[in-house]
């Protein structure tokens, strides 16, 4: 993008003032680099979303923003609903609650090693991945809505994990308010067979070493050391998210003239919080939530089961999960006092200062862990949350590297089978259904996660914490 | 006795063959293995709609078509009365399909003589994002209907139909017949269960957005294209 469209307010942030129809300014957080790299859509995007009724402050884009459906992917925006505020199925996207999570191993690179090969093939074989797959577990019509009100809480009380497990996860495994009578009989039977399935694009499964550490306090509360072997999952909610995304997204494109928003675009589709299809949305989405946070927790439980096949010493305790398509009512300081929000993050992730009391106790004191994912083969990163973060963009940081080309200009660019074997011969293991889907998610189609994360760094919207690097991807 | 499944097998080929000789553009159907009395049911694109015509047949007749081509002739000769209401060959000279780039997800446009056109290739795009739609065969038929207040929302919902019917019955798609009346879409896909060793699936569609959604009539044809998100 030109850097002329911008008034820069410090060196990695970068602000289009409030003109014309926006209400707010737009503020986008990133290095000179990686504004000139940004897609011109981001910038029309974010003055889009400054234009919704009822935004507080300033409609927000991450280092990593690329064009999204309505909302950029990397977007971040919070709502008043006493003063007309909205909720929009696009500005948490289709897959709702997509997210990541990171589980400790106790183990050291030469343990895998030994047995990295029977692992992956393990995990290949038992985690179920790629279109058309279907999970061990199948869900009547009542387990559903009580999947669907308890996520993880419901998962463990089910049996896949230990309580312990709940006290690091948002929300702790279970959000409040979730209206499963507001998912439809669609959306219900999309999810049927796919509990406890990774899904396909960028989702991935993968057990990693850390070969950085850059704080070393916070890395040590985390319980990060270097050469230690961790596991990282990234999806979401599957075909139940997607369903929901999908109809709300139409009703509140259709609804927007009954309730006088102005769109510029109907890929906004949104409703005011305080209106039927608003509510509607919102107990649907959080239900979202739980079947993300369910999913995400059986995944947990067919690793564990995996490992203890293999490497019985090892204990996977959760390290932390996360969340990056969402909306949820917060607390935040604005314009003197303060305020419940409903924040929009699509493609960005909550990033709670230390002392916040949803932080888990061990690590309070640290901030809240921040799970970056990366693109397959190359390094993810684990950061942590910043005081100064509330004030740059209501607790908010990055969540992923970003595309740098299209799908097909990577399918153009690379093939599969050779992809695979560069990683192999750089000691990474790949297990995947489908060659042209590692060539389309090849990691020269990613931008550079470091650039990203040290962006997101400097900005002080999240602390950087370690690097972890892959040895093992199961990719969907 | 009832009919061994090796005889049902090469009855399917045989019907699978005349039909194909008859040049139908788009067609499913079933073979009943009834006392007596043999039935194949099918179903084939018809104009902007389908049909279902139901054949009957001597078992005797089907078993020799496969070897001998005389006998294929006088099965086509019978049949050809019953299916000409069937649209035959390919889509029409405007018919075409194609992706269109954007940032994390990508876009699909079709387009075509009628805007019924348009719609069955923007479908055949969709496919494309998962797999080449060339290797998809057409086993099953699948009926959808969906509304919406105007063009383009009526194309993202006839994206997200099939979307939804790939998801729950693990299946893709490689033929299409729309018809439109008024606010609705009456549709068929034709198509088969996916099979990840032979389609390879790229990935998985989650859902049509309403970005550079447009329906348009462009250069004497149609246009239909939105993005996907995947």
């Amino acid at each position: 993008m030109e850097l002329n469209l911008f008034e820069r307010r410090a060196e990695f942030e970068w602000e289009i003032p409030r003109r014309g129809a926006m209400r707010v300014p737009a503020v986008i957080y990133a290095s000179e680099a990686l504004i000139r790299d940004m897609d011109h859509k981001v910038c029309e995007q974010a003055v889009n979303v400054a234009t919704l009724p009822g935004i507080v402050k300033a409609s927000y884009a991450m280092p990593d923003a690329h064009w999204g459906y309505g909302f950029p992917i990397g977007g971040v925006a919070a709502f008043d609903p006493d003063e007309g505020g909205v909720v929009s199925a696009g500005g948490v996207g289709f897959d709702i609650s997509c997210g990541v999570r990171c589980l400790h191993t106790g183990l050291k690179r030469p343990d895998i090693v030994k047995v990295q090969k029977e692992l992956a093939d393990m995990l290949y074989r038992r985690v179920p991945a790629g279109v058309g797959s279907t999970g061990a577990i199948h869900l009547d019509d009542r387990e559903m809505d009580q999947m669907l009100a308890g996520g993880a809480q419901w998962a463990v009380e089910r049996g896949w994990g230990v309580p312990e497990d709940l006290e690091r996860i948002e929300e702790r495994g279970r959000m409040a308010s979730a209206r499963p009578g507001h998912v439809s009989a669609q959306a219900k039977k999309r999810q049927r067979d796919e509990m406890g399935t990774l899904g396909s694009g960028n989702h991935y499964l993968e057990v990693q070493e850390v070969t950085a550490v850059f704080d070393a306090k916070i890395a040590k509360t985390f319980g990060l050391h270097p050469g230690d072997v961790v596991v990282m999952i990234h999806c979401g909610s599957r075909g139940l998210g997607h369903q929901i995304g999908t109809e709300y997204l139409k009703r509140m494109a259709i609804a927007a003239k009954e309730h006088g928003v102005a769109l510029p675009d109907r890929e906004l589709a949104c409703a005011p919080i305080h209106s039927a299809v608003g509510q509607d949305y919102l107990g649907a989405m959080r239900a979202a939530i739980n079947c993300a946070l369910a999913n995400r927790q059986i995944l947990t439980d067919l690793v564990r089961k995996v490992f203890a096949g293999i490497l019985p010493q090892a204990r996977l305790p959760l390290l932390y999960d996360v969340s990056h398509n969402t909306c949820k009512v917060e607390e935040h300081r604005a314009d003197g006092g303060r305020r419940k929000l409903y924040v929009h993050r699509k493609g960005a992730t909550r990033a709670f200062g230390p002392g916040h009391p949803d932080i888990p106790g061990p690590l309070r004191e640290a901030g809240q862990p921040v799970l970056i994912g990366g693109s397959m083969g190359t390094g993810s990163y684990v950061l942590a949350g910043t005081k100064a973060s509330e004030t740059l963009a209501f607790s908010s940081a990055c969540h992923g590297a970003g595309r740098a080309m299209s799908r097909h200009q990577a399918l153009r660019t690379w093939n599969g089978r050779q992809v695979v074997d560069e990683l192999a011969a750089r000691g990474i293991l790949i297990k995947s259904p489908s060659m042209r889907g590692i060539a389309e998610e090849a990691p020269g189609a990613y931008k550079d996660v470091s650039a990203v994360v040290d962006a997101a760094d400097a900005a002080g919207l999240a602390r950087k914490v370690a690097r972890v690097e892959p040895l093992v991807c199961v990719k969907g | 006795m009832p009919p061994l499944a090796q005889d049902i097998r090469s009855a399917r080929d045989a019907v699978e063959r005349v039909l194909d000789e008859l040049g139908l553009a788009a067609f499913a159907f079933t073979v009943e293995p009834k006392e007596g009395q043999w039935t194949v049911h099918v179903e084939c694109a018809a104009g902007e709609g389908w049909r279902e015509v139901t054949l009957p047949v001597e078992v005797s007749d089907l078993r020799a078509s496969l070897a001998d081509a005389a006998a294929r002739d006088r099965l086509r000769g019978a049949w050809e009365p019953h299916l000409r209401a069937c649209s035959r060959g390919a889509a029409g000279p405007a018919a075409r399909w194609e992706h269109y780039a954007h940032g994390a997800d990508i876009g699909v446009r079709g387009c075509g003589a009628s805007q019924a056109e348009a719609f069955e290739q923007a479908a055949l795009a969709l496919t494309a994002v998962v797999t080449d739609p060339a290797d998809v065969a057409q086993h099953e038929r699948v009926a959808i209907e969906c509304d919406a207040p105007d063009d383009e929302l009526l194309l993202a919902a006839w994206l997200n139909e099939l979307i939804y019917e790939m998801s729950t019955r693990k299946m893709l798609f490689s033929r299409f017949a729309v018809r439109r009346e008024g606010d609705q879409l009456i549709a068929a896909a034709w198509g088969e269960r996916v099979d990840p060793a032979r389609h390879h699936p790229a990935v998985e569609v989650k859902g049509a957005t309403y970005t550079t959604l447009r329906v348009a009539r462009e250069g004497g044809g149609w246009v239909a294209q939105t993005v996907v998100d995947v």
